[in-house]
């Protein structure tokens, strides 16, 4: 764990926020090592979701540092920290409704020189190429993802199961170094689960770095590699899974918790 | 120094006005959350209605005709509400095309009165007014009849909404929509009666606009929304107190800013005060007294 | 017949320019998602400015003047007109973009739109007030040495050029990836700088363009009247092109056309004609108007998609050809989800 944590993909240092007097977030400080799966766990209300939207720049932090791969990003508006090569999926499917799903993809892509007018009106040949190949890619994607049937539906008419995967290839297309993943088997069902997992630890294969929200303790034994503790919106705790269910801070505030409720069921 | 006194006078004259329609808006607001831009023809709808009852129909006095109409406009309201608006903003989430409906019957409106009232200036039939010196001030008695209407209407409202079970259910509702539902009271019958209250509120400023200015047109109110806008605005929109000072505000700095200004840019100073506050302080600048 | 003939060709010109009008509040409302309800004021300008580019200077005296002129011919008063209005909407966006959710924009719209309306008719200094711009010359009239009928003919020609033009090149925007992000902007403007875009920029951008084809479309109007003052237009009549562009079909290049035929002939143009040559009475044409209110609720509420759809592109659109991949369903989306 210490060399990978010398030199850690995404790093916060003491993150705060608070709204309207309560505070959400009270001094996160953790590193997300690189080509890992690291889960940010947490008692509900401990402020994991406000966190990544404080790194991923949807919302602005009081105070503190993000830095993504060395880059001190803090204060940067959202699609800065985007460019930075860090994309994010959301707790609620946030699908671009209107569009097809091939287009979600391909919105989403990097660099596309049609995205500026004077290249759409001056290099149209150079710009159809690039959209055909961007199309291709995108087709790939959708392919792994088990929605190329549906490339061509409006993307709001799909299932909850269906909208969480196309986050998650909207993302892929777009090659993050560190994927920010809310709670990305939520409402799914179990088959879906398994696989979404399975997707999730392709991805780490290939080389990216992932950080997510999960609430379920047994796929966070199961497909990640480091865990950090959250509570009252501060870092409780980071390590292996295994070496957290010792740790009697973490067992009282949040696995006991859960190991309660599961009793209690 | 006199003439500033005079101006100061029109302006608490206007205040009047604009405070009795402004509570009605924001009371609209607060409940039902979107922007209503025929709300200026609800208030010529007021005046229109009374017109017609003092000058065509029935014949009725003024003072009796008055209230008969704003009652009407207040019928009005909560039919527009139930049977268009509503079922608009329950299907579309954007705000903006809610926005765009009620921009319909604005259009819907002002072109039905002008078929039936024309475009000319209309007087009521009642003894014309002779302005009085009151203090530094100038005040036709009508005028004043309709400031202390106003002050006794404000007083009303504040006793309904702090003394009885109705105002309180108002007030949660419009604090907070869903912990309201949850808490049984009954919605539908709240927002009825707070449509009703905007319409009522909307034709008596109508009307009380006309006395002031002595004559009516079928355009005349129109112009005046967005000065009723800026004192829902300063007040802190949803905030009844709040409308109430804000309308004080508007209406002296209205009829005062000719002193300084053009005067035919005396209602852009509301429509300034709208953009200034919507970009810098869209909370309005009186911390909501009407909030528990 | 010559009259009734005339009649028509200027009810055509009317329907061109407004399918030019509703082109711009398509892309900017429809396709990116910005309630522009000050985009009559861009219209005004766009008047304006075409009016005073190719006036002669007229010093100020007994109130009537314009504080510039530049004595241009109208053909290209008309552009650079549109253009310079492209830039006044752009900086409109620049400052009202960046802060203010979309309700409250839309009322700052309005209220932008109605200070500058009253400023035109306080200020003399300008455009005259309520005289305005008059003798706007009719471009090409003096050249060819022709009358205003036959103006009208020719200048409906100009008119429609102008329409195929900027209708190509909207449908080279919309279908181009920059058409793309404009309409993941209008969609969730938050996913949209989640995945990188500069969403204030993209919807400044979008707001210039609106304001070129705005423009267009007043120029225009303020051409065939030859003059332009405060009564030629009003901050409200915005509410009518939003009206062709919702009956039309959002987001539809054709659905402007569909719109703003439909509202010009039935609704504006045609009962105007009918109750000043038949009737004699304005009550008709006020009653036309009142319809338009009564024509976008039941547009909105049982056709909300508009006569002519926004058409989705399929993969073949993107690819020129049918995608060649098997087709592959994730067998885990077919159980039955958990709710």
């Amino acid at each position: 764990m210490a060399n990978e944590l010398t030199n850690p993909i995404l790093s916060t240092r003491d993150l705060k926020k608070s709204f309207l007097g309560v505070t959400a977030v009270n001094g996160a400080t953790f590193d997300v090592p690189r080509n890992l799966i690291t889960a940010l766990i947490g008692p509900n209300g401990a402020g994991k979701t406000t966190v990544v939207s404080l790194i991923s720049g949807q919302i602005k932090a009081d105070s503190g540092q993000v830095s993504i791969d060395g880059v001190d990003v803090s204060g940067w508006p959202a699609h800065r920290i985007s460019q930075q090569g860090l994309m994010r999926t959301f707790q609620l499917s946030r699908e671009l409704g209107g569009m097809t799903v091939l287009e979600n993809l391909m919105v989403s892509a990097r660099r596309q020189s049609g995205e500026n007018l004077l290249n759409v009106f001056l290099r149209p040949g150079a710009v159809k190429k690039e959209e055909q190949a961007l199309a291709e890619r995108a087709l790939e994607i959708l392919n792994r993802y088990g929605l190329y049937h549906l490339r061509d539906s409006r993307a709001q008419a799909l299932s909850g199961g269906q909208k969480k995967l196309l986050e998650i290839s909207r993302a892929v297309i777009a090659d993050p170094k560190i994927l920010l993943l809310d709670e990305p088997m939520a409402g799914v069902n179990p088959a879906l689960i398994e696989k979404i997992g399975e997707y999730i630890i392709d991805l780490r294969n290939g080389g990216m770095s992932i950080l997510m929200i999960e609430h379920n303790l047994g796929i966070v034994e199961k497909i990640c590699d480091n865990v950090i503790v959250l509570a009252e919106g501060r870092t409780l705790a980071t390590g292996k899974m295994s070496e957290l269910r010792e740790n009697e801070e973490v067992v009282r505030a949040y696995l006991g918790e859960v190991i309660n409720a599961d009793n209690g069921r | 120094m006199h003439l500033f006194w005079i101006d100061f006078g029109t302006g608490l004259a206007t205040a009047a006005v604009v405070a009795l329609a402004a509570t009605g808006l924001t009371l609209q607001f607060g409940i039902t959350n979107y922007i209503n831009f025929a709300y200026g023809d609800f208030m010529a709808l007021g005046a229109l209605l009374t017109f017609a009852l003092n000058n065509q129909a029935l014949h009725l006095n003024f003072w009796v005709a008055a209230p008969i109409a704003a009652i009407l406009v207040g019928v009005f309201a909560v039919i527009a509400n139930q049977f268009l608006l509503a079922p608009f903003a329950r299907r579309f989430s954007n705000p903006a095309l809610t926005m765009i409906v009620t921009f319909g019957l604005s259009l819907f409106m002002a072109n039905v009165a002008t078929v039936i009232w024309t475009g000319n200036t209309l007087f009521y039939r009642m003894p014309i007014s002779v302005d009085k010196k009151v203090g530094p001030f100038l005040w036709s008695p009508d005028v004043m009849v309709v400031m202390v209407f106003a002050v006794v209407v404000m007083i009303l409202i504040h006793l309904l909404l702090k003394m009885t079970r109705l105002g309180k259910m108002m007030r949660a509702l419009s604090d907070n929509t869903s912990l309201a539902l949850t808490s049984g009271i009954d919605v539908r019958q709240i927002t009825n009666v707070t449509w009703f209250m905007s319409g009522l509120l909307a034709g008596l400023g109508g009307i009380a606009l006309a006395v002031q200015e002595a004559n009516l047109t079928v355009t005349s109110a129109e112009s005046y929304l967005f000065v009723i806008f800026a004192a829902v605005i300063l007040g802190g929109i949803g905030s009844v107190y709040g409308a109430m000072l804000g309308a004080l505000a508007i209406g002296l700095l209205t009829e005062t800013a000719p002193l300084y200004i053009n005067a035919g840019y005396k209602l852009d100073v509301g429509f300034f005060i709208v953009i200034v506050l919507l970009l810098f302080r869209p909370q309005g600048l009186v911390p909501r007294l009407g909030r528990s | 017949m010559s009259a009734f003939f005339l009649f028509v060709m200027t009810m055509v010109f009317y329907v061109i320019v407004f399918w030019i009008g509703s082109l711009g509040l398509d892309l900017v409302w429809s396709r990116t998602g910005i309630p522009i309800f000050a985009y009559y004021l861009y219209v005004a300008i766009g008047a304006y400015l075409t009016g005073l580019f190719s006036l002669p200077h007229v010093p100020l005296q007994n109130g009537v003047g314009n504080l510039f002129g530049l004595d241009m011919p109208g053909l290209l008063a008309l552009p650079l007109a549109a253009v310079a209005t492209g830039v006044i909407a752009m900086g409109i966006g620049a400052v009202f973009l960046r802060r203010l959710r979309t309700d409250y924009l839309a009322v700052v719209m309005v209220a932008v739109a109605l200070v500058i309306w009253d400023f035109s008719q306080n200020d003399i200094t300008l455009v005259s007030g309520n005289t305005g711009l008059t003798n706007i010359p009719l471009p090409l009239a003096g050249v060819l040495k022709i009358n205003i009928n036959q103006w009208t003919y020719l200048y409906t020609g100009v008119a429609l050029v102008w329409a195929l033009a900027l209708w190509w090149v909207m449908k080279t925007v919309s279908n181009s990836p920059t058409g793309r992000v404009f309409r993941a902007i209008r969609d969730d403007s938050v996913v949209a700088a989640t995945i990188g875009k500069n969403v204030y920029r993209y919807q400044i951008l979008s707001m210039g363009i609106g304001g070129f084809y705005a423009a267009i479309a007043g120029g225009f109007l303020a051409q065939l009247a030859t003059s332009w003052n405060p009564s030629s237009w009003a901050p409200f009549e915005v509410f009518n092109v939003f009206t062709m562009v919702i009956v039309g079909g959002v987001g539809s290049n054709l659905g402007a056309l569909v719109g703003a035929a439909l509202l010009q002939v039935l609704f504006i143009q045609g009962p105007t004609y009918v109750a000043s040559n038949y009737l004699h009475s304005p009550t008709f044409e006020t009653l036309a108007a009142a319809a338009i209110g009564v024509l976008m609720w039941l547009s909105l509420w049982f056709r909300p998609q508009g006569a002519v759809p926004e058409k989705l592109k399929p993969t073949k659109w993107y690819l020129g050809r049918e995608p060649q991949l098997a087709e592959s369903i994730n067998p885990d989306l077919t159980v039955e989800e958990r709710a």
